[in-house]
């Protein structure tokens, strides 16, 4: 009889606070449709993490061995990548080359945090913390992983959990620090189009010139560029349709379960969480302030201004940021359509996240 | 207290560095591949495409 109660004596009050947290997480994934493709493998996987004596997490335990076999070598990620990179079409981008620069003002949250996080943490952690402001999944993952970082459940979380709530972050960070008539900029799009041929050239042209200045980024930038040539280069319809779909969505089971090896109750409930949370939010707010105030002060030097929210969309956060941009100036001037703007700059956020990924690899790898 | 504050300052201030140094680094790639893009879309722009 005692088998029936003998395990039940072990739990912990932690364990417990864990399955709460993993309830939570599979409550908004289903309830909210907060990034349910991530938060409900991850809720599920906490619950499997939390049972005292869990078979799941055992030392050949499955989470454990998928944790070997996909995150401890970075492979789960760089697949997503190639899925991922199949999904973007830089067409927008492509017409107003100059918007990547949005994108790069945009990753100023990944680097105010990290000085932030270097008064709490020692430079390894601190780096991965800072990484949560590149708003990317598995560039956080990759990056946490590399540096061997003590608290990658918690970074996890709060990457996904915050670009989960793009929505709610970054609407009053952008109304705090622009004016109604900046909102009111217009911006007409001009229809141009771009070759085939300059598609296909692009994601080469991205691997190449970000791995050599940033070898550390090369698997990162080398994945995503890889996917994005499958989708561009009009002869892989299958494998494209593949990428989008069956990979990224395999991947993606693997990846949110095993993520929660990291969420057992030892790992995951410390102080330190509440303040890699806190740090967390801070990244995303300084990633859109630095968008935001960036494109206000190039307008210092335009006779041709620019809609300062547009900034705001360079956080890799794809493609929300961009859409919540694009409402915002709707509800401000019916007429004014900046989607094809936002987007550009979006998927610029993408590439500029990736790019930060591997200056962060270089600097204290 | 005051101490440890000034600690901490002090590891804000050196890591202002890396910020430094991490935004010029994203800028230079930036404008590289602006200059590459918009040398390409010159030479193979759609209207040279569509005139092959």
């Amino acid at each position: 009889m005692e088998i029936l109660y003998e395990n039940l004596l072990k739990f912990s009050w932690q364990q417990g606070v864990m399955l709460l947290i993993g309830a939570v997480l599979i409550y908004l994934a289903i309830k909210k449709e907060m990034e349910p493709t991530l938060l409900l493998p991850m809720g599920f996987g906490t619950l499997l993490a939390n049972i005292p004596a869990s078979a799941a997490v055992a030392e050949e335990g499955p989470l454990t061995t998928l944790f070997n076999a996909g995150i401890a070598n970075e492979l789960f990620p760089l697949l997503l990548f190639i899925g991922i990179g199949a999904m973007i079409d830089f067409g927008p981008l492509l017409t107003n080359p100059k918007l990547m620069l949005f994108g790069a003002a945009a990753q100023f949250g990944i680097f105010f945090t990290l000085a932030m996080a270097s008064m709490f943490f020692d430079p390894n952690d601190a780096a991965s913390i800072a990484i949560i402001g590149a708003a990317d999944g598995p560039t956080a993952i990759s990056v946490s992983q590399k540096l061997n970082s003590s608290y990658q459940g918690a970074i996890m979380v709060a990457a996904y959990s915050y670009m989960a709530l793009v929505p709610i972050i970054q609407p009053p960070v952008i109304r705090l620090l622009t004016t109604k008539k900046e909102r009111l900029i217009r911006m007409p799009y001009e229809q141009k189009s771009v070759s085939k041929t300059t598609k296909i050239l692009f994601p080469i042209i991205i691997t190449l010139v970000v791995s050599a200045i940033v070898p550390e980024a090369t698997s990162l930038i080398g994945f995503l560029m890889f996917g994005n040539l499958i989708r561009e280069c009009g002869v892989l319809e299958s494998l494209s349709e593949t990428a989008q779909k069956v990979l990224a969505n395999l991947v993606t089971i693997f990846l949110g379960l095993t993520v929660a090896l990291q969420m057992q109750a030892e790992m995951f409930l410390k102080k330190e969480t509440l303040i890699i949370l806190g740090l967390g939010l801070i990244a995303f707010i300084a990633d859109t302030a630095g968008g935001v105030i960036f494109a206000k002060v190039l307008n210092i030097f335009l006779k041709k201004k620019i809609n300062p929210m547009i900034g705001a969309a360079g956080i890799s956060a794809f493609p929300m940021s961009g859409r919540i941009v694009h409402k915002m100036g709707l509800k401000e001037d019916p007429q004014n359509f900046l989607l094809m703007h936002s987007i550009g700059v979006n998927v610029s956020g993408q590439i500029a996240s990736v790019i930060a990924g591997g200056i962060i690899l270089g600097m204290f790898m | 207290m005051i101490d440890k504050i000034l600690d901490k300052l002090e590891l804000f201030v050196d890591a202002l560095d890396y910020m430094g140094q991490g935004m010029l680094v994203i800028f230079v790639i930036i404008g590289v591949i602006i200059l590459a893009t918009i040398v390409t879309n010159k030479l193979f722009s759609q209207e040279k495409e569509d005139g092959k």
